[in-house]
């Protein structure tokens, strides 16, 4: 095949070709990590609307530095970090701008059993932590990432993550009262 | 506790609407803007005459193409205004823009900037926050307020700008500095005369 097209042709398919594949890797990334993503997102800003929001940042940014990226880095480890960051940004303008109430909406008219509801209580409490010892416990706790993953993904110090997750599981605990022991 | 946590976030997240659209081309697409964005933001007067080249391709092409997809011509069109400049630079460079990656941590942003303070060549080092990069693009896209509607603050990178105190060791200076921790792209702009 490389006989019958020019050295020019030949440049321009070949990058062409490096260019395909690196959108395929790119798109597989997308359709494996996006659902967790999305869940993690979901957790620490708890609005679905938002969540999407950030979630489809997070790949954005990845695919304008993907060329850079992709093959060198942890991309798992990575989106976290870009996520979080832009869930940081994201909490520092809004603190900015208006005040945020830590609670959240009752549902009303939905009546649930007193453990149905302890999720509720969970998300209300987690609210109440500082943000990124919110991060702290969703990415230890949900995403189920190490304590070495979690301090490359913040950039602090594994001792930082422990001391933090432990004052934050502390305080869960105590917000969530007996309930949670018994669960 | 972990189980404990893990099945009440799970609970949480039960009522997770279903995902719009194709994640990953919306992603591709919005990246590309990002992109090209950071290439707007190089430079000082070097940036409004390459605004000033995009929205003449943008008029150029008529209504039946959508603007904000011009990337090959207006690319194509990206020249400073003085025609005698470079951008990117190649062996020479006056003016230096160091963007920082999205996921760069509060470590490797000090550290950084402690090795460009340090650094012999480092003239007028300033930091550009992502504020600042979003308040010079309203200025730069003033007449054009659905684009600048259209972009956020969170998609502009921060950046470090300096001149070099000789131009012909930018090759020298960018190897130091592209591909450190914390960098996404380093871009410099060559004018003859300046930071000589």
């Amino acid at each position: 095949m490389t006989d019958i097209v020019s050295s020019e042709q030949g440049w321009s398919f070949a990058w062409r070709r490096d260019r395909a594949t690196r959108d395929e890797e790119f798109a597989a990334f997308v359709a494996a990590a996006t659902p967790r993503l999305r869940r993690t997102a979901y957790l620490m800003c708890r609005d679905w609307h938002l969540a999407q929001d950030l979630t489809q940042l997070t790949l954005a940014k990845m695919y304008a530095s993907w060329n850079r990226i992709w093959r060198t880095v942890n991309l798992e480890a990575y989106s976290r970090r870009v996520l979080m960051n832009a869930v940081f940004d994201q909490r520092k303008r809004r603190s900015d701008s208006e005040v945020v109430l830590a609670d959240l909406p009752d549902r009303p008219g939905r009546p649930e059993e007193a453990t149905a509801d302890l999720h509720v209580t969970l998300m209300r409490a987690l609210a109440t932590l500082p943000v990124r010892d919110q991060a702290i416990v969703v990415l230890r706790h949900w995403e189920d990432h190490s304590v070495d993953t979690v301090a490359e993904i913040l950039g602090v110090s594994t001792s930082v993550v422990k001391m933090r997750s432990m004052r934050a599981l502390g305080r869960l605990r105590e917000l969530l009262g007996e309930e949670f022991a018994r669960l | 506790m972990d189980q404990n946590l893990r099945s009440l976030f799970e609970r949480a997240l039960d009522d997770e609407p279903v995902p719009p659209g194709d994640p990953a081309r919306m992603a591709m697409a919005q990246g590309r803007r990002i992109r090209r964005r950071r290439g707007l933001l190089v430079g000082g007067s070097a940036a409004v005459a390459v605004v000033a080249a995009v929205v003449a391709v943008n008029v150029a092409l008529g209504p039946t193409e959508p603007p904000r997809t011009t990337s090959a011509a207006a690319a194509a069109m990206m020249v400073p205004a003085d025609p005698a400049c470079t951008l990117p630079a190649q062996d020479r460079a006056s003016d230096i823009s160091i963007f920082l990656a999205d996921d760069i941590t509060a470590s490797q942003r000090s550290g950084l900037q402690a090795a460009l303070q340090a650094d012999p060549q480092v003239r007028d080092l300033r930091y550009d926050s992502r504020e600042e990069a979003f308040t010079r693009f309203k200025q730069l896209w003033a007449d054009d307020p659905d684009f600048v509607a259209s972009v956020s603050v969170y998609s502009l990178p921060e950046s470090f700008r300096m001149t070099l105190a000789e131009p012909s060791a930018y090759p020298a200076f960018a190897a130091r500095f592209q591909g450190r921790d914390g960098v996404d792209d380093l871009v410099g702009l060559a004018c003859p005369g300046a930071g000589e």
